[in-house]
C-alpha cells in the first residue's frame, strides 16, 4: 500500500486529493474489503471518475499478461491491465490492430470497458463496447463472473461504460481487427465554418476514420478535417518509433494564457497553406499526436485542467447549440488549447451508461479557473436544451442533474453497482 | 535461437523473454510455481512463442539430472540459457539457523552451478552458446543486512568469472548480470524510493548485453560506480556503517 499524490491523480490532475493504493495481484486478486475501492487503469480519465479519495485505488499494473489468441476469430483474451499499445506492439506486425482506438495508447483494457471508449472510427465501428465478446469479472462478494451478451448479461451491460463501479474486470475478450498495414492515408482538409465541417462529415463519412481539429477562439468554427484509413503500403520501412520528450516539470501557470493559446490555434490552422493535403503518415502520429510528448498535461501549470466532452444530436436543435457553443467560447476568450470535433455514427451503444450516440461531439480542455466553471455551466444549458449529454470519463464538475439527463438508462444500472466499490463521480453524482 | 530459462517466472526474466523475437526464437521455461508458470506460458504463446515448460523446484538438487535429461531431450542444447532465479530467504532467520541459511545458499548458489556445469559442458562440446547468470550487487560487498544471500550472490559471481576465462576458447559467452533495486515480488514489502528500478529496464539492459559484448553488467548503469566507491571503503570504516 502506498500513499500517492501527483501519480494518484487524474490526467487533469484537478481535482487535487491524496489517495491510497494497492495492486491488485494477478494470482490471488483478493479485494482488499476494509476501505471502499475503486479499479484503476493508467489514471488517462481527467476528473474524479478515476479516484477515490475516501476510499483506496486498486490498480491493475500487475495484471498485464496475455491469456490467448485465436486468429480464427481475431479474438483476444487478456488481463484487464494490458494497455493498448501493447496490443498493437504485439498484434500490429501479425497484421491486427484495435477495433476502437482513443487519441492515446497508454490506457488500459479495464480503461476502455469503464468508459465504453470512442475513437476516430465511431461512425463505422461504434465504440468500444460494441467489440468486447466476454468479460470475466470479480464481484467482492468473491463471485468470479464470465460475462457476455448471452450469460449474466445485464451485468455485462452494466460494466460497459459502468465506471469501474459494477466489480474489478479481470480479463477481456476483444475482437483485434484485420489491417492491411499499420501505415495510414491521410488527408487533411481545411475548413472555414460550421457548415463545411458538417458537409465534409457526410463527403467523406466513407473514410475508415475521421476527426477534425478546430480554432474555437475563432467564432464560425474554422479548423482541419482529418481523413484516413489504414495504407495497402506494405513495403517500406516499418512505422518509425517516435522519440519520446517529456515535460520535466510542471510549467508555471503563465505557460498557457490567451496569447499562446490563440497564437498556437492560428499557427495549427495556418500549418498547412493548400486546402488539402494528402500523406501516409504511421499509425503513432495519426491517432497519438500527444503521445510523443510524455506528461503533457504537466504544461497547464500546478492548477491543472479541465476537460469538456459533450455530444449534442445530429439535429437541427443541436447543430445550433453547437454553433452557439463556439459563439460563447470566442466571446469568453477562454481558449481551448486543443479542440477535437468528431461526428458519432448510429451504430447503437450497449453499455447502460454508455457516453456515445449519434451526433457531433467536442473535446475542450481549459485550465482551471473560476471564469472556467461559469462558461461551462452556460455550454451545459446549450447541451442540454437540445438533449445532449456530457462524458464523464472527462468530468470534475457536471452536475447530479447533468448526469441523470446524459444516461436515461441510470435505473437499470444502479441495482449492479458493487457494495464495495466507491469512486469520487460516483458520490459526487450522488448514485451511491 | 533456442532460449531455455531456469527461473522464468521472475519479473525481470519474463520481462526478458517479452523482448525476444517470437518469429525467430523457441522458448523453454523452468519454474516453480506451477499457477504462476501456467500464467507466463500463456502470455508467452499468446506473443507467438513456441513454448516448452516445466515446474521444478531448483533447490532440489537431487532432482536435477532428471530434469536436465528430460530437457536435453525435448529441446536439444540450447542457444542462450538464462540463470534468473534467486531467493532472499530471511536474513534474520538464517543467520542463527543454519538449516535455512544452507538454503539460501543451495538455492542461490549450488542450484545454479549445477546447471552452469552441465549446460558449460554441452555447449564446450557445440562451441557456441552464451551464458547469461542474474547476480546481484549484493555479491560485491557483504553487509549485515543480507550476508548470507549476498556471499551466496558472491560466489555465483566469482564462479561466473572463472567460468568466462575456461569458455573463452570455445566462443561460449558467459554474462554476468548484477542488478541494484528492481520492483519486483522478490522486493514487494521494501520501501521503494529513487534507486529503485523497474523490471522492462533492466530486461533492456540484459538484452543489450546478450547483442553487445559485456561481460559483466550493472543496471540500472549508475550501480557501477556505486559499488565502485562501496567497494573502496576501507573495511575498518566500511565494519561501522549501517545501511
Ligand atoms: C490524451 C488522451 C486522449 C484521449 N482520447 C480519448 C478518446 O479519443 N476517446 C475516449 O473515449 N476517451 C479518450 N480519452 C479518455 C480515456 O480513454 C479514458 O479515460 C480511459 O477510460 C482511461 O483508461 P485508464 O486505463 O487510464 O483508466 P483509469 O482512468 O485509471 O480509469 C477509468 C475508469 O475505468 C475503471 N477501470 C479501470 N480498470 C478497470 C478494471 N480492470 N475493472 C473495472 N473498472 C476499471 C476505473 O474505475 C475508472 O472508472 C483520452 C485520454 C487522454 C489522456
Ligand atoms: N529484485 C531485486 O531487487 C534484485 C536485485 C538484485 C538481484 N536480483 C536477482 O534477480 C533475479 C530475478 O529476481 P526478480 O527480481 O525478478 O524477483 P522475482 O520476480 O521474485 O523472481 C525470483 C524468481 O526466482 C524463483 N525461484 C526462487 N527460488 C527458486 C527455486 N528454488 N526453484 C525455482 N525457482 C525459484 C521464484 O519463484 P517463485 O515465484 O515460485 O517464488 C521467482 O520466480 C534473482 O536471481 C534475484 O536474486 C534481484
Amino acid at each position: 500500500m502506498s500513499e500517492l499524490s501527483p501519480e494518484g491523480l487524474s490526467w487533469g490532475r484537478f481535482p487535487r486529493v491524496s489517495q491510497r493504493q494497492a495492486d491488485a495481484s494477478p494470482l490471488k486478486p483478493i479485494l482488499p474489503l476494509d476501505r471502499l475501492f475503486l479499479p484503476r487503469g493508467m489514471g488517462r480519465s481527467y476528473g474524479d471518475s478515476c479516484l477515490n479519495s475516501r476510499g483506496q485505488l486498486l490498480s491493475t499494473s500487475k495484471l498485464d499478461h496475455l491469456v490467448s489468441f485465436d486468429p480464427e476469430t481475431s479474438c483476444l483474451v487478456a488481463e484487464a491491465g494490458v494497455r493498448l499499445a501493447e496490443i498493437i506492439h504485439v498484434f500490429g506486425p501479425k497484421g491486427y490492430f484495435l477495433p476502437v482506438s482513443p487519441g492515446t495508447k497508454w490506457v488500459t483494457l479495464g480503461g476502455a470497458v469503464a468508459n465504453d471508449i470512442h475513437g476516430k472510427n465511431h461512425h463505422l465501428a461504434g465504440s468500444f463496447g460494441n467489440h468486447v465478446v466476454e468479460l470475466l469479472l470479480l464481484r467482492s462478494n468473491g463471485e468470479r463472473l464470465h460475462c457476455s451478451r448471452l450469460q449474466n448479461s445485464e451485468l455485462f451491460f452494466a460494466t460497459i461504460g459502468g465506471l469501474g463501479l459494477t466489480g474489478l474486470v479481470l480479463e477481456v475478450t476483444i475482437k483485434l481487427k484485420k489491417v492491411s498495414s499499420l501505415w495510414i492515408d491521410q488527408n487533411v482538409t481545411r475548413f472555414r465554418s460550421l457548415d463545411e465541417f458538417y458537409d465534409l462529415s457526410l463527403q467523406k463519412s466513407h473514410h475508415e476514420y475521421t476527426v477534425a481539429w478546430i480554432d474555437c477562439l475563432n467564432p464560425h468554427g474554422r479548423g482541419l478535417f482529418i481523413a484516413g484509413d489504414h495504407s495497402s503500403r506494405t513495403s517500406g520501412p516499418p512505422p518509425v518509433k517516435t522519440r519520446k520528450l517529456r515535460v520535466p516539470f510542471t510549467f508555471p501557470s503563465i505557460t498557457l494564457n490567451p496569447f499562446t493559446v490563440r497564437a498556437f490555434n492560428w499557427a495549427y490552422f495556418h500549418r498547412q497553406l493548400k486546402s488539402v493535403k494528402a500523406s501516409t503518415v504511421s499509425y503513432d502520429p495519426f491517432f497519438y499526436p500527444l503521445d510523443v510528448i510524455h506528461d503533457w498535461n504537466l504544461i497547464y501549470g500546478s492548477a491543472g485542467f479541465v476537460q469538456y466532452q459533450f455530444v449534442v444530436p445530429p439535429t437541427n436543435e443541436g447543430k445550433k447549440a453547437l454553433s452557439k457553443v463556439f459563439q460563447n467560447i470566442s466571446e469568453s476568450g477562454e481558449g481551448s488549447f486543443l479542440a477535437v470535433l468528431k461526428t458519432f455514427g448510429d451504430i447503437p451503444s450497449e453499455g447502460c451508461l454508455s457516453f456515445s450516440r449519434p451526433g457531433y461531439t467536442l473535446a475542450l480542455d481549459f485550465k482551471v479557473k473560476p471564469e472556467v466553471f461559469k462558461l461551462l455551466d452556460r455550454l451545459d444549458d446549450l447541451v442540454f436544451s437540445c438533449g445532449g449529454a456530457l462524458y464523464p470519463a472527462k468530468d470534475a464538475r457536471m452536475s447530479p442533474q447533468s448526469f441523470r439527463a446524459s444516461f436515461p438508462d441510470l435505473q437499470k444500472f444502479l441495482p449492479h453497482i458493487d457494495p464495495k466499490i466507491s469512486s469520487d463521480f460516483a458520490r459526487r453524482m450522488e448514485i451511491l | 535461437m533456442k532460449v531455455l530459462c531456469f527461473g522464468s517466472t521472475s519479473a525481470i526474466a519474463h520481462e526478458f523473454l517479452k523482448l525476444l523475437n517470437p518469429k525467430s526464437s523457441e522458448l523453454y521455461l523452468v519454474a516453480r510455481n506451477a499457477e504462476k508458470l501456467e500464467r507466463d506460458f500463456k502470455d508467452l504463446t499468446t506473443r507467438g512463442f513456441k513454448t516448452f515448460s516445466l515446474v521444478a523446484d531448483l533447490s532440489k538438487l537431487e532432482l536435477h539430472e532428471n530434469w536436465l535429461q528430460r530437457i536435453d531431450s525435448e529441446f536439444g542444447t540450447p542457444d542462450l540459457i538464462l540463470i534468473a532465479f534467486g531467493d532472499l530467504g530471511d536474513q534474520s532467520l538464517s543467520s542463527r539457523d543454519f538449516t535455512q541459511a544452507s538454503l539460501i545458499i543451495t538455492g542461490n548458489y549450488l542450484a545454479p552451478i549445477s546447471l552452469l556445469t552441465h549446460y558449460s559442458e554441452k555447449m564446450k562440446a557445440s562451441k557456441i552458446g552464451t551464458l547469461v547468470v542474474i547476480s546481484s550487487v549484493a555479491g560485491d560487498r557483504g553487509r549485515a543486512t543480507n550476508y548470507v544471500y549476498g556471499s551466496a550472490k558472491a560466489g555465483l559471481s566469482e564462479y561466473c568469472s572463472g567460468l568466462r576465462q575456461a569458455l573463452l576458447p570455445y566462443d561460449v559467452r558467459v554474462i554476468t548480470v548484477k542488478p541494484g533495486f528492481v520492483d519486483t515480488p522478490m522486493t514487494q514489502n521494501f520501501k521503494k524510493g529513487a534507486l529503485w528500478a523497474r523490471p522492462h529496464q533492466v530486461a533492456k539492459d540484459i538484452a543489450e548485453a546478450v547483442r553487445g559484448n559485456r561481460d559483466v553488467v550493472y543496471t540500472p548503469w549508475f550501480w557501477w560506480g556505486i559499488m565502485f566507491i562501496i567497494k573502496h571503503i576501507p573495511e575498518f570504516l566500511f565494519k561501522k556503517l549501517k545501511f
